[in-house]
C-alpha cells in the first residue's frame, strides 16, 4: 500500500515536471478549447453552401469539445469584403474569413487582425499528425506563405481548394474542323501554332444556333489569361532576381504577340456581356475556346443543356511551348481572425477538420468543384462516381496529376489587383488598340513597379 | 317681348365633330410629346429587360435574346427560394416600418419647429440641417459606424445582450429616423399653412401640438404620404448600411437577397438575378402606386373657405 501510495506520488511529480517543459514545447498545449461558439463568415452559395453547410453540421456533431461553429454566408461579390473591411473598423469579428486571396490575407495581416497559421499547423498536441501532413500536399498549400517581409513565410491563410485558370475547347468543334481537312492535329490543341489554326479554322464554321459564325478564342482580357499564356511559352512576369515585375522578356512579348495577332487575323473576339460572357458564349457552341476558372464547369453546363446542346467539351491548358506548360493557380483561403487563444483554437480545429476528415474533404470536393490539396481525397475522388459524371473536372483533374503541367501564381503583395489592372490594360492595349506590343508591355511594366516599389516602401517603413 | 325660340344647339355644341374646325398642332408640341415618350420608353426599357430576362432561361440571357421563347416562371421560384426571401422579406417589412413610423414621428414634430415656432437660433439650427444634405452620404458611413458601434456597446453595457444595436433592429432603423431632406420637405409645406387658421385654431384654444394633430398633418397628408415613399423606397433598397451593422440572417433586408446571383470567379445567373429583383421591387410598386393616389388629391381642398 505504501510503495503504490509512494508510485502514486512519483508519477505526479514527474507530471509536474515534465508539464512546464510540454508547455515550453507547444504553447498551445495549455489552451482548453472546450464549449467555444465561434464565426465563420463567408461567401458560399448554391452547391458549394450545400456542402458547407453538411461540413459544419458534421464538425458541431462530432467534435468532442463541444465546439459549436455559427456561419454567415454573405452572398458573392464585395458583400464579404465589405462586411469584413467594416468588421475590421468596428472591431466585431469573425473567427474564421474568407474566402480570399492571399493579397488580401496580407492587408489584413498588416491591420493586426489575423493570426498566422503556423503555430497550430506545428503544433504537437493540436496540429497535424505525421500521417495527415503525409496526405497534404504543401506545395499547394504553401502558396500561400508569402516570402516578402514582414509576412516572411507566415502562413496567413488556409487553401479551400486548387481552382486554376483552364481553358474550355469545343472538342466537337475540333472534330468538324478535323473531318473537314482544317487541321491537322489529334486532341485538343498543345502548340501556339495548332491553336492559332483552330481558332482561325474555326471562324469558317456556323454556331449551333443556325445563324451565326464560331468566333475562335474568346478573349476575357484580364491578366491571369495573358498570365496562363506568358507562363505556357516559357515567360516570365516576375524577376525574383531584380525583384521586380518583368513583362518585357522575349518568351512574354513573343506570347503577347501572338495573342494581338490572333485578335487582329480575327481568330479571337471579345464578347459583350460582362466578366464570364466569354464561358456564357462557349455554353453556346459560339466558339471554340474560353478561358475561365475550373469551378465554373456547372455555369457551362447549365445554358448548354438548356439549349439541349450536346457538345463534347474538356477543360485543359492554354497551347505551350515544350517543358513550359502552365496553369495560373488560385489558391484563395480562409484566415483566422484573432480572438481569444480559445476561439483562435476551436477555429483551426475546425479548418483542420475541413482539411482532413475524409467525409469532409469529398462532400466539399463534389459539391465545391475544388481540386483537393488533400493527397488522399483526391486519390478517392479518381476512381468515384462523380469523376465519371463531371469529364470537365476529371479533365483538369488529369492535366494536374500529369505531371507536366506547373501551376504557377503571380506575386501577391496587398496591392496585386492593381497590377492586375495594369495588365489588364495592358491586353487591351495590344488588341483592341492595337498598341506595339513591346511598348505597351514596357508601360504596362513600369506601372506595376511602381505600385511594387511603393508596396515595399510602405511595407518597410 | 316676342317669345324667343329656343335656338337649336349649334353644331359645336352637339359635338359634331365634322364641324369642328382643325387647328394644326404645333410642331413644338409634337416635339415636346415625341420626346416625353422617347424618355419613357427609355425610361421603361430597363425594367422591360429586367422582366423579359426574368423569365428567361440562362442560355437565352447568354444568347443576347430580348424576349423570353417560352417564359420560364419556376425561375422566381428558384430565385425566391435561394435567396431566402420569405426571412429577408420579413425583416425588410419590419426594418422600413420601424423606420417609417420612426421618421413620421420624429420629422413631422421638427419640421412644424422649424416652420411656425419662433425659437432662438431657429434659421441657423434649419441651415445646419440643410447644410448636411450637401454632405454625400458616403463620407459619413464610417463615422457614422463608429458611432453606432460605441452606441451598441454603451447600450448593451447597461440593457444586457439585447440591448445591442449591432445586428439588431436599432442600428438599421433609428439612425434613419431623423432626415433633413424630410425635414425640410415638410417644413415648407408647414410654413406655408395660413394664419388664419392657426388664429381660429387659437381662438378655439388649440395648443401648437393640438394645431398640428388636428389641422397640420391633415393638411399635409400629401407631402407626408411623399415623404412616406421616399423613406419606404430608401429602407427598402438599402444594402451597404445594413451590410456594416448586420451580419446574420436575424435582420438582413431583403436587398441582401441579391447577392446571392452574384458570382465571383465562375459564371453569372443573370435570369435568376433579374427575377429576384423583380421579386424584390414589387412591394415598392405597391406603395407607389398607392401613394401616388395621394398625390393626384387637392393639397388645400377644404382647409381655407371663403
Amino acid at each position: 500500500m505504501h510503495k503504490r501510495l509512494l508510485f502514486v506520488l512519483l508519477l505526479v511529480v514527474l507530471g509536474v515536471l515534465i508539464s512546464p517543459l510540454s508547455a515550453q514545447d507547444d504553447p498551445l498545449a495549455s489552451i482548453d478549447p472546450t464549449g467555444q461558439t465561434i464565426t465563420y463568415w463567408n461567401e458560399w452559395a448554391g452547391t458549394q453552401q450545400t456542402a458547407m453547410d453538411q461540413i459544419v453540421a458534421m464538425f458541431n456533431e462530432s467534435n468532442e469539445y463541444g465546439i459549436t461553429l455559427e456561419q454567415q454566408t454573405f452572398g458573392a461579390g464585395a458583400a464579404l469584403p465589405d462586411a469584413l473591411s467594416a468588421a475590421i473598423t468596428t472591431g466585431e469579428l469573425p473567427n474564421i474569413g474568407g474566402n480570399a486571396f492571399v493579397g488580401t490575407a496580407q492587408g489584413w495581416y498588416l491591420d493586426d487582425v489575423i493570426i498566422p497559421l503556423d503555430a497550430y499547423v506545428d503544433s504537437p498536441m493540436w496540429g497535424f499528425t505525421e500521417e495527415e501532413r503525409a496526405q497534404l500536399d504543401f506545395a499547394l498549400i504553401d502558396t500561400n506563405r508569402p516570402a516578402i517581409a514582414p509576412f516572411d513565410g507566415q502562413l496567413l491563410a488556409w487553401p479551400v481548394g486548387v481552382s486554376a485558370n483552364v481553358m474550355s475547347v469545343n472538342m466537337s468543334i475540333l472534330d468538324e474542323l478535323r473531318a473537314a481537312g482544317a487541321i491537322d492535329f489529334e486532341g485538343a490543341p498543345q502548340s501556339f501554332e495548332q491553336f492559332n489554326q483552330a481558332a482561325c479554322a474555326s471562324t469558317e464554321l456556323t454556331a449551333p444556333d443556325g445563324t451565326t459564325a464560331v468566333r475562335g478564342f474568346a478573349m476575357r482580357g484580364s491578366a491571369d489569361e495573358m498570365y496562363s499564356f506568358i507562363f505556357s511559352n516559357g515567360g516570365y512576369i516576375f524577376d525574383a532576381a531584380t525583384d521586380a515585375y518583368n513583362f518585357t522578356n522575349e518568351n512574354a512579348i513573343e506570347a503577347m504577340q501572338f495573342l494581338q495577332d490572333l485578335y487582329a487575323n480575327g481568330c479571337a473576339y471579345y464578347p459583350e456581356g460582362g466578366a464570364f460572357a466569354n464561358t456564357g458564349e462557349f455554353s453556346l457552341g459560339l466558339n471554340l475556346a474560353a478561358i475561365g476558372s475550373s469551378v465554373g464547369v456547372p455555369f457551362i453546363q447549365q445554358p448548354m443543356d438548356e439549349a439541349g446542346l450536346e457538345i463534347d467539351w474538356i477543360n485543359t491548358t492554354v497551347p505551350y511551348t515544350e517543358g513550359s506548360r502552365s496553369l495560373v493557380g488560385f489558391l484563395r483561403g480562409v484566415s483566422i481572425f484573432a480572438g481569444t487563444p480559445e476561439q483562435n483554437l476551436a477555429a483551426w480545429l475546425f479548418i483542420k477538420y475541413w482539411a482532413t476528415n475524409a467525409d469532409a474533404q469529398r462532400i466539399w470536393t463534389e459539391g465545391a468543384q475544388y481540386q483537393p490539396y488533400n493527397i488522399a481525397t483526391r486519390e478517392a475522388i479518381a476512381g468515384s462516381d462523380f469523376y465519371t459524371a463531371n469529364p470537365q473536372y476529371a479533365s483538369f483533374a488529369d492535366v494536374l496529376s500529369g505531371g507536366d503541367a506547373r501551376l504557377q501564381n503571380p506575386p501577391a503583395h496587398p496591392r496585386s489587383n492593381e497590377v492586375s489592372e495594369a495588365v489588364a490594360t495592358l491586353y487591351t492595349n495590344i488588341t483592341i488598340n492595337g498598341m506595339d506590343v513591346a511598348q505597351a508591355a514596357a508601360e504596362a511594366e513600369a506601372a506595376a513597379n511602381t505600385v511594387y516599389n511603393e508596396v515595399k516602401a510602405d511595407l518597410a517603413g | 317681348m316676342a317669345d324667343v325660340l329656343p335656338s337649336a344647339p349649334s353644331a359645336f355644341a352637339r359635338g359634331d365633330a365634322s364641324q369642328k374646325v382643325r387647328q394644326p398642332i404645333p410642331v413644338s408640341k409634337i416635339a415636346t410629346y415625341a420626346t416625353l415618350i422617347i424618355g419613357g420608353l427609355l425610361a421603361l426599357l430597363p425594367f422591360v429587360w429586367m422582366l423579359s430576362w426574368s423569365l428567361m432561361t440562362n442560355s437565352e440571357v447568354i444568347a443576347g435574346r430580348f424576349l423570353p421563347a417560352e417564359p420560364q416562371w419556376q425561375n422566381y421560384l428558384t430565385a425566391w427560394n435561394t435567396a431566402q426571401f420569405s426571412r429577408l422579406m420579413w425583416n425588410s417589412v419590419r426594418i422600413t416600418a420601424i423606420t417609417v413610423t420612426g421618421l413620421l414621428l420624429f420629422c413631422i414634430p421638427a419640421a412644424y419647429a422649424f416652420a411656425r415656432i419662433r425659437f432662438w437660433g431657429r434659421n441657423v439650427i434649419f441651415a445646419l440641417f440643410l447644410a448636411t444634405l450637401m454632405i454625400p452620404d458616403i463620407v459619413t458611413l464610417i463615422p457614422n459606424l463608429l458611432s453606432v458601434v460605441w452606441i451598441s456597446r454603451l447600450s448593451e453595457s447597461i440593457f444586457g445582450e439585447s440591448g445591442a444595436w449591432l445586428n439588431n433592429w436599432p442600428s438599421l432603423t433609428i439612425p434613419f429616423m431623423a432626415s433633413a431632406f424630410t425635414i425640410f420637405l415638410l417644413r415648407q409645406f408647414f410654413a406655408q399653412i395660413p394664419e388664419d387658421l392657426w388664429d381660429a385654431a387659437r381662438i378655439d384654444g388649440a395648443t401648437h401640438f393640438t394645431f398640428l394633430r388636428f389641422v397640420a398633418v391633415p393638411l399635409a397628408r400629401a407631402p407626408i404620404m411623399t415623404t412616406l415613399t421616399f423613406a419606404f423606397i430608401g429602407s427598402w433598397n438599402s444594402l451597404v448600411w445594413p451590410l456594416l451593422v448586420v451580419s446574420n440572417d436575424d435582420w438582413r433586408p431583403i436587398a441582401f437577397g441579391l447577392t446571392k446571383f452574384v458570382q465571383t470567379d465562375a459564371g453569372d445567373e443573370f435570369h435568376l438575378q433579374m427575377a429576384a429583383s423583380v421579386i424584390m421591387i414589387i412591394p415598392i410598386l405597391i406603395v407607389y402606386f398607392i401613394t401616388q393616389k395621394q398625390f393626384t388629391e387637392g393639397i388645400w381642398t377644404g382647409s381655407v373657405k371663403g
